[in-house]
């Protein structure tokens, strides 16, 4: 019998490596960003409001350092950022990183209610459609996945407020202090990955009831209950898990729309302003608390991953 | 024959398939306590679903259509699913063949054992692990209390199939089915597993479901004898072997190794002085192994010759056929074709002197492309011949391999396994090969089916000259085919010389050990 290193070693192993990938990758998201929002227009026209004399636009640059070449500011800025030190806001005059963490709570309470909801659904219905897929009831149930999987999240928010807070008027559309306004935006985001989840459970699930296993299963008197939840599911979990790690930072792009539909006090709302008014150091603190974001959840995705398949994790010998 | 004290008996049952109509036709067995009953037949006879039926365990969209089981005198056909499934490894208990697929990759040992002990039984968690302990121990897996925490693949083939077995007896059920138990496993293995299940039988009931009728001869009391979805003779294992009645059983009597029609083993050939291949001294270690896969092989093959590589898995048997095609580079001058005139031949003027026929006719043929296309793919790469007369060419292959040229239109899907193996024997051919490389080729077929390829790959061999290398892991095989056999061992030749001096007088003992291995399962001679 070949053994398995310890447990914790292996969710733990490669942390330098980690380490220095996320390094690496912050350093490219910092980059891109540099050029991109070089490109995207001088800030000193926006703080200087209408009609600005030279000398105004001039004095401004000098202020906040923009009259320097391109390659010093970005130095002057990489050697700030190795310190977590982005800025102040062009606009508010706080700290850069410390506004993008304020609005961190309200992005993640959405994200882990519609995560939820995206598991108590998707699982279920993925389960229930891979247990017999060629079955008729099955088949439109899969056909119902495609086609919600073809519907953008922001057209499905816009769907959900016109019924339920226009039409109806059963909930409200804004307002992050009560819990009746938290239903509709996590719906929303919801809707970014269930249908994906549900189709790769479903798949997993099928794939796995053709298995030799199931088979062995049925043989000592498994019911079809135990045979799907502890048998078939279990196998189809880790590409489910793995979908979720690589769909992770596309939900950030859905959590921006969201935010902005529900004007939900979140990241992602900050970072629309932000961009309209390129407000610069706050742009960068926001990517770079996103990228730490999503690198974690990768990384939890890829420990999870190999907790759950041990076929992954390394042996010793 | 059958009494009342019969512990499993079936009655005329019949299994309908709604598109494929009637596959088992009015079957009837008996099994008394404590015998061991062989279902024996080819592949596609019915025997696993016959097997299955018993506990209802055939696949949908499949159902019972006629007859009756009966376990213990309870008649099992009337019963539905809920109340089927408590009986279910209760009164029979299941081990089937591929112990690596049949186990559930993500679940630990422990909690499969632990889940169906306690499953419509009384007992407490840590009872059921008890259980499980002691069964695992029961089937002499090594240090039980740790692999309960263990998941399938960290444990070889054999231990995979002792799980099994294990699993399978963990509610102590009066009927054990085996359904074709060693087929997957390495010779070695093979006579461990039988054995214990042999020592396992004395407490049970067992039905053994094999294709291999001379280990049920071997191994069973009595053998039914299954041809198309029907029980066609039946008898006590001896009388059937020394006196079959049907065509059917004489036919696969005769397909045994060693017992059939045209024996060659003994010919002698005149060897042309020129080799088509030389090895001297190859060694090859893997990037990162420890061990050379293979070291220090000596061998050459000649012309009209055929030698035969014999060994375990993991022997380097594979490696040597990787790097005679070339798809591993080795040191020079360990490998040498004197024929081609070059140190270091082309990957195309190598292709044009050697060809391959892989193990697994189902993967080694793309299954979108038609025969025709198949066939003539080497033809078009090489050039060989102008595009008009590519089709003459490849309906003259497929009739020279015993295929039907009209059909070259289809997908492999439409074909056996044997036929498979034609085709990809077409497709080598196309070469105008001096050298056929067979790795495995005829272990995935029965025992008939193997027979046949067989014969058709020694005509094809003495009409055009050719060398034949066969790797095989069966020994027996091996020596009927072979002029020459070579048997390794961890990379390194054991013995070699002509198939009857290693057959009748083996001088290493890890000959003498696969000898012994594979001939404990066959009948004596005679």
């Amino acid at each position: 019998m070949r053994r398995y290193r310890r447990d914790t070693t292996l969710v733990f192993s490669g942390l330098a490596q980690r380490a220095a990938r996320l390094l690496i990758l912050l350093l490219g998201v910092n980059a891109i960003l540099f050029v991109a929002l070089g490109l995207a227009g001088d800030p000193a026209l926006m703080l200087a409001g209408e009609d600005p004399t030279p000398e105004l636009l001039e004095s401004i640059r000098a202020e906040y350092g923009l009259d320097l070449p391109a390659w010093q500011r970005y130095l002057v800025q990489l050697g700030r950022m190795a310190q977590l030190d982005f800025g102040v806001s062009l606009f508010t005059g706080q700290p850069a990183l410390a506004m993008a963490l304020e609005q961190l709570p309200g992005t993640l309470l959405m994200a882990t209610l519609s995560m939820a909801l995206t598991l108590i659904t998707a699982i279920p219905a993925g389960v229930w459609i891979g247990q017999r897929p060629e079955a008729a009831s099955r088949r439109v149930g899969a056909a119902l996945t495609a086609v919600a999987q073809g519907i953008p999240g922001f057209v499905m928010a816009l769907v959900l407020i016109q019924v339920f807070v226009v039409r109806l008027g059963w909930l409200p559309s804004l307002g992050y202090a009560q819990p009746a306004a938290w239903i509709l935006p996590s719906i929303s985001l919801g809707f970014f990955l269930a249908p994906k989840l549900c189709r790769v459970v479903s798949a997993g699930v099928a794939e796995a009831m053709q298995e030799d296993y199931i088979r062995t299963a049925r043989a000592n008197g498994a019911s079809m209950r135990f045979i799907l939840w502890r048998e078939a599911l279990p196998a189809a979990l880790p590409a489910a898990v793995a979908l979720i790690g690589t769909q992770f930072a596309f939900l950030v792009s859905g959590v921006v729309l969201i935010e902005t539909l529900f004007l939900w006090p979140g990241i992602g709302l900050l970072l629309l302003y932000s961009a309209q008014n390129l407000d610069f150091p706050v742009l960068q603190a926001i990517c770079f608390v996103v990228a730490v974001l999503v690198f974690a959840v990768n990384s939890l995705a890829d420990a999870l991953l190999r907790l759950m398949d041990p076929r992954l994790r390394p042996t010793t010998q | 024959m059958s009494t009342s004290a019969a512990l499993l008996r079936i009655r005329g049952l019949c299994v309908d398939f709604p598109r494929g109509g009637r596959v088992l036709h009015d079957v009837s067995l008996d099994a008394a306590e404590g015998e061991t009953v062989g279902l024996v037949g080819e592949s596609g006879a019915g025997k696993t679903l016959a097997a299955l039926a018993i506990l209802g365990l055939v696949p949908a969209p499949g159902r019972i259509s006629g007859g009756q089981v009966f376990v213990q005198d309870r008649e099992l056909t009337k019963l539905d699913e809920e109340a089927l499934r408590p009986l279910r490894g209760r009164l029979a208990g299941f081990v089937f063949q591929d112990p690596s697929a049949s186990l559930n990759p993500v679940r630990r040992i422990g909690s499969a054992l632990v889940e169906s002990a306690m499953r419509h039984s009384g007992l407490t968690r840590k009872q059921a692990r008890e259980g499980a302990i002691d069964a695992l121990r029961s089937v002499e897996l090594p240090r039980p209390e740790s692999a309960m925490r263990a998941y399938p693949h960290q444990f070889s083939g054999g231990q995979r199939q002792r799980i099994m077995i294990a699993l399978a007896l963990i509610n102590r059920p009066p009927l054990l089915i085996a359904d074709e138990p060693t087929t997957a496993l390495d010779a070695a293995v093979q006579s461990r597993v039988l054995e214990l299940l042999q020592r396992r039988a004395k407490r049970h009931t067992l039905l053994m479901i094999t294709h291999d009728l001379a280990m049920a001869a071997r191994f069973c009391d009595r053998l039914y004898v299954m041809h198309g979805g029907r029980v066609v003779e039946h008898g006590p294992a001896r009388e059937l072997f020394s006196k079959p009645r049907h065509d059917y059983t004489r036919s696969l009597l005769d397909a045994l190794p060693g017992r059939r029609a045209s024996v060659t083993t003994h010919r002698r050939r005149r060897k042309t002085p020129e080799a088509l291949a030389a090895l001297r001294g190859l060694t090859v270690r893997y990037r990162g192994a420890r061990q050379a896969a293979v070291e220090e092989v000596d061998f050459s093959i000649h012309a009209n010759e055929t030698v035969c590589l014999v060994g375990e898995s993991g022997s380097g048997k594979t490696t040597i056929a990787r790097a005679l095609a070339g798809v591993i580079r080795v040191a020079p001058g360990q490998l040498r074709f004197p024929a081609l005139n070059e140190e270091d031949p082309g990957a195309a003027a190598r292709a044009r002197h050697l060809q391959m026929v892989f193990q697994d006719p189902y993967s080694s043929l793309n299954p979108r492309w038609p025969v025709e296309r198949i066939v003539a793919e080497p033809i078009r790469t090489h050039r060989l011949c102008p595009r008009e007369e590519q089709k003459d060419r490849v309906a003259a292959l497929l009739s020279r391999v015993g295929l039907d040229p009209g059909q070259m239109d289809r997908r492999p899907a439409a074909f056996s396994g044997g036929q498979r193996q034609r085709i990809a024997l077409a497709r080598a051919l196309a070469m105008n090969p001096r050298l056929l490389l067979a790795d495995e080729a005829l272990s995935a077929l029965d025992i008939r089916t193997q027979a046949r390829i067989l014969a058709l790959l020694r005509d094809i061999r003495e009409e055009r000259k050719l060398a034949l290398l066969l790797i095989t892991h069966d020994l027996t095989l091996a020596a009927e085919a072979g002029d020459r056999v070579i048997v390794l061992r961890r990379g390194r030749i054991v013995e070699q010389g002509s198939a009857s001096t290693v057959m009748t007088a083996p001088r290493h003992e890890y000959t003498r050990e696969l000898l012994a291995a594979q001939a404990r399962w066959r009948p004596e001679s005679g």
